[in-house]
């Protein structure tokens, strides 16, 4: 019986280590979106910096099997930034940096369908995407320089102040001298120790083999047809959102007018507000607004502003804008987003 | 090393176990030899200096033991009172010269004196128990109760890894001749087993519920410290939050300590027998740190006098007693008057028993013994945790509600976290039921718990533990 019970014990442990030790050899089986892989492996020095990946999406992950997955080509340079047109444009002129999360950073999209590859291809600018790295520290960077920001405000982090949040650290900092090398990503000397990297990638598997045995427990096999299963949706819950939001972007503008640097700002909706029917969500009247709310007070602040909620809803009568099992938007909404933002008051940036 | 580190889960114990049972194949005094060796290895990981130190302590002190033992000569007594002036004076300048100098000087100051210079002596980890173990060997030398005399087998004692940091407080009784059995020496899977789900247990004790609890209790002690005055639900529930924490800490390290040895067919003492569940302060003490009261009880509680001259007598020596095992647990005048709060609460719980006797008490008085035990622990652990006095009453106004009863919210996590933490410690079944803690024999709760889908289950859990490690953070007890 305790024969039995110890061999048992250590039979599973080895099992166990066969699927750790199989996770480090081959880990992307074990992700659902390359920005999880990226952040736990390219960022910290541990895989190439361009990466095929099979990508499902946020609120797939509920499911024991991805359906419809997308084989997405994700690249990022050697600072960690999702490749756009900058380094190949180096004598033109404006030079943009696009400031967002990870709705900029492309998302579920592979690199030709991001709205950063898009913009390329409408505009002879160097522009450069910001996402998840750097953002307004790129501002410091002794081989960039910037004639332009287009700051990104998608409905979640526009309501949290994120704004805010990134100028104040830029301001902080702004003394601060930056190296070159202290932009690049970790590559061989100075990657994370491998301890470290132990450590982050066995909690990242134990939540993957979580929620697959949760999954498994609740027979979850195939997610379903339409976008039904989003996470949660995101409220707008605090009543003086677009107040502070209008009131850092005055600030942002102020401040990059005064560096001779241009700024604007493009609004847009998650799709809980673009079609929540289609959801079957209940969203309350402050949230299903605070896009256009949002977007009139940046204009009335005289702020140069872009509000694509309008050009989205447009396009989503056609085909489908956002990934299907996912908060991000898809190469079709980032190309509506691209060519609306060509006919608006925000084009001249790139021009 | 930290038993709850990759470094010694994955490469020392595994090293130990396989060494230890190697050179048992040829010699058992060579087994013994490796494991004490590198119970040494295990000491000197946390500082290779204090390494010296304790083996001139194991090696004097079994000289000394040698000395002591009848018929060892008219000098006997001497020898013992040199002993115990060795081993406390040791303690005592290791342990408390800078709480005596930063005292004394407190008092020079208000004399206007000149100060003495701070001595800033760094404390041997450990040194409390094994000074501990150590005065009672003597102490049985002396009175001939001691029957092994193996030099190894004490050294081995002296420094058995599992205990050798933060106890259980070993009696060389329990140990020596366990090494002296030739069944020590042969892997038994009925030990080992047992020794799994006890690590295992003691192991998610640890990680899974005193590490989060001790975040929240932590949390309130520092901003304490830092100047905050807590309200009403945020002191009492950073209280509970610690007074979980300690239990599930130091039993967690106890019970992995007492798994670890099993894997080596060593039994280690139990040292905590559900101690929330008493319903007294006599009770409690039967139940929590079980070896350190019962070394207070027979080599000093015993010595003073007990209760043998007299109720006046008996109370004394019970609040001598706490005073001495508070200041045991640390130089700090929060440490003895914690020690004097439990002192007091004995000599009103014998009062009580001598004016009432013995009652049995039907479920309602029950519950309210249980509150009355609980709540008075809970209390004096403000002192215990707290790091100074000024601390311990800021939290007690709060505790009170002298700084409000309305604040931020405590988030949901830490209530659910004490909420199920008071559920295991009073609904949970102890370990003392697993045999080869106690060699009783397996119970039909032991059967099952040996099948291979529990043994699944347990690597499960161990794994999660594993997880669990990133950040190792200390014992509580491995200050004291």
């Amino acid at each position: 019986m305790a024969r039995r019970f110890v061999l048992s014990f250590f039979a599973a442990c080895a099992a166990l280590s066969l699927v750790v030790a199989f996770y480090f050899a081959y880990p992307k089986p074990f992700f659902f979106q390359a920005w999880e892989f990226f952040s736990l492996f390219v960022y910290e020095g541990h895989a190439a910096r361009s990466q095929t990946f099979r990508e499902s999406g946020d609120s797939a992950r509920r499911y024991l099997f991805q359906n419809p997955v997308s084989d997405n080509r994700v690249s990022v340079n050697e600072l960690g930034n999702r490749v756009a047109c900058y380094e190949s444009r180096l004598e033109r002129r404006p030079r943009v940096l696009l400031i967002g999360d990870s709705q900029l950073f492309g998302s579920g999209t592979g690199d030709e369908g991001v709205f950063s590859s898009h913009l390329c291809r409408l505009y002879p600018a160097a522009i450069y995407n910001g996402a998840r790295k750097h953002g307004l520290e790129m501002l410091k960077h002794p081989d960039y320089g910037f004639d332009a920001i287009l700051f990104t405000l998608t409905e979640r982090n526009a309501a949290n102040g994120n704004c805010a949040g990134s100028l104040e650290k830029f301001d902080e900092n702004a003394a601060e001298p930056r190296t070159r090398e202290s932009y690049l990503l970790p590559e061989g000397r100075d990657r994370q120790p491998w301890l470290e990297h132990f450590q982050a990638g066995i909690k990242h598997l134990h939540g993957f083999l979580s929620g697959r045995f949760k999954a498994f427990a609740l027979g979850r096999w195939f997610p379903p047809e339409r976008h039904l299963d989003v996470a949660a949706p995101h409220r707008v819950n605090r009543s003086d959102s677009v107040a502070r939001n209008v009131e850092c972007a005055r600030n942002t503008a102020a401040y990059f007018k005064a560096k001779g640097i241009a700024v604007g700002f493009l609004v847009f909706p998650a799709h809980q507000t673009l079609y929540p029917a289609e959801l079957g969500l209940q969203v309350d009247a402050v949230t299903m607004g605070f896009v256009d709310d949002l977007s009139r007070a940046l204009s009335e602040a005289g702020i140069r502003t872009f509000n694509a909620k309008a050009c989205l809803q447009a396009a989503s009568r056609e085909r489908a804008v956002y990934n299907r099992h996912d908060s991000h938007m898809n190469a079709a909404g980032f190309g509506a987003l691209a060519a609306c933002l060509k006919d608006s008051r925000l084009s001249p940036l790139f021009e | 090393m930290l038993f709850n580190s990759y470094a010694f889960l994955f490469v020392f114990f595994p090293a130990v176990f396989a060494l230890f049972f190697l050179a048992a194949l040829r010699s058992r005094m060579l087994a013994a030899s490796v494991l004490t060796l590198a119970s040494l290895v295990f000491y000197g990981w946390w500082s290779v200096q204090a390494v010296p130190l304790l083996v001139a302590s194991f090696c004097a002190n079994y000289f000394l033991g040698l000395k002591l033992t009848p018929p060892g000569g008219a000098r006997r007594k001497l020898w013992l009172y040199a002993a115990m002036v060795a081993n406390l004076g040791l303690l005592a300048f290791f342990k408390y010269a800078n709480f005596f100098v930063e005292n004394a000087n407190a008092l020079l100051d208000g004399l206007d004196a000149a100060r003495i210079a701070a001595p800033h002596i760094v404390l041997p980890i450990g040194i409390s128990f094994f000074t501990f173990t150590q005065i009672a060997f003597l102490v049985d030398c002396w009175q001939g109760k001691v029957r092994e005399r193996n030099f190894i087998h004490y050294a081995l004692f002296v420094t058995y890894f599992p205990h050798l940091i933060a106890g259980p407080v070993l009696h060389h009784s329990q140990m020596m001749p366990q090494f002296a059995k030739p069944e020590t020496y042969r892997i038994r899977f009925e030990v080992i087993a047992i020794g799994l789900i006890v690590f295992v247990a003691g192991l998610t004790k640890k990680l899974l519920i005193a590490d989060p609890l001790g975040e929240h209790a932590d949390a309130l002690f520092q901003s304490v410290a830092d100047g905050g005055a807590p309200h009403f639900s945020a002191a009492w529930l950073g209280v509970f939050a610690y007074a979980f924490q300690i239990y599930f800490d130091f039993s967690g390290y106890s019970d992995m300590a007492i798994g670890l040895s099993l894997f080596f067919g060593i039994h280690l003492p139990v040292n905590f027998n559900s101690p929330y569940k008493a319903t007294s302060v006599i009770e409690f003490w039967s139940r929590w740190h079980i070896s350190l009261s019962a070394f207070l009880k027979h080599y000093l509680y015993m010595p003073l006098g007990g209760n043998r001259h007299g109720r006046f007598r008996r109370h004394l020596n019970l609040l001598v007693t706490m005073l001495l095992g508070g200041l045991w647990h640390g130089a700090n005048w929060t440490f003895v008057f914690w020690g004097a709060v439990h002192g007091v609460l004995l000599i009103i719980n014998h009062a009580w028993r001598a004016a009432f006797g013995r009652r049995e008490y039907g479920a309602a008085g029950k519950a309210a013994c249980w509150a009355a035990t609980f709540l008075g622990v809970c209390l004096a652990w403000v002192l215990f945790r707290s790091e100074n006095i000024a601390t311990a009453l800021e939290i007690y106004k709060g505790m009170l509600g002298m700084n409000g009863f309305r604040g931020a919210a405590p988030g949901g996590g830490l209530i659910a976290t004490v909420i199920v933490s008071a559920a295991v410690c009073l609904l949970g079944r102890n370990l003392n039921e697993l045999p080869y803690l106690t060699l009783s024999p397996p119970s039909l709760f032991v059967r099952r718990l040996m099948s291979p889908v529990s043994a699944v289950l347990l690597a499960y859990l161990f794994a999660v533990c594993v997880i669990n490690l990133s950040t190792p953070s200390p014992f509580l007890y491995f200050q004291f």
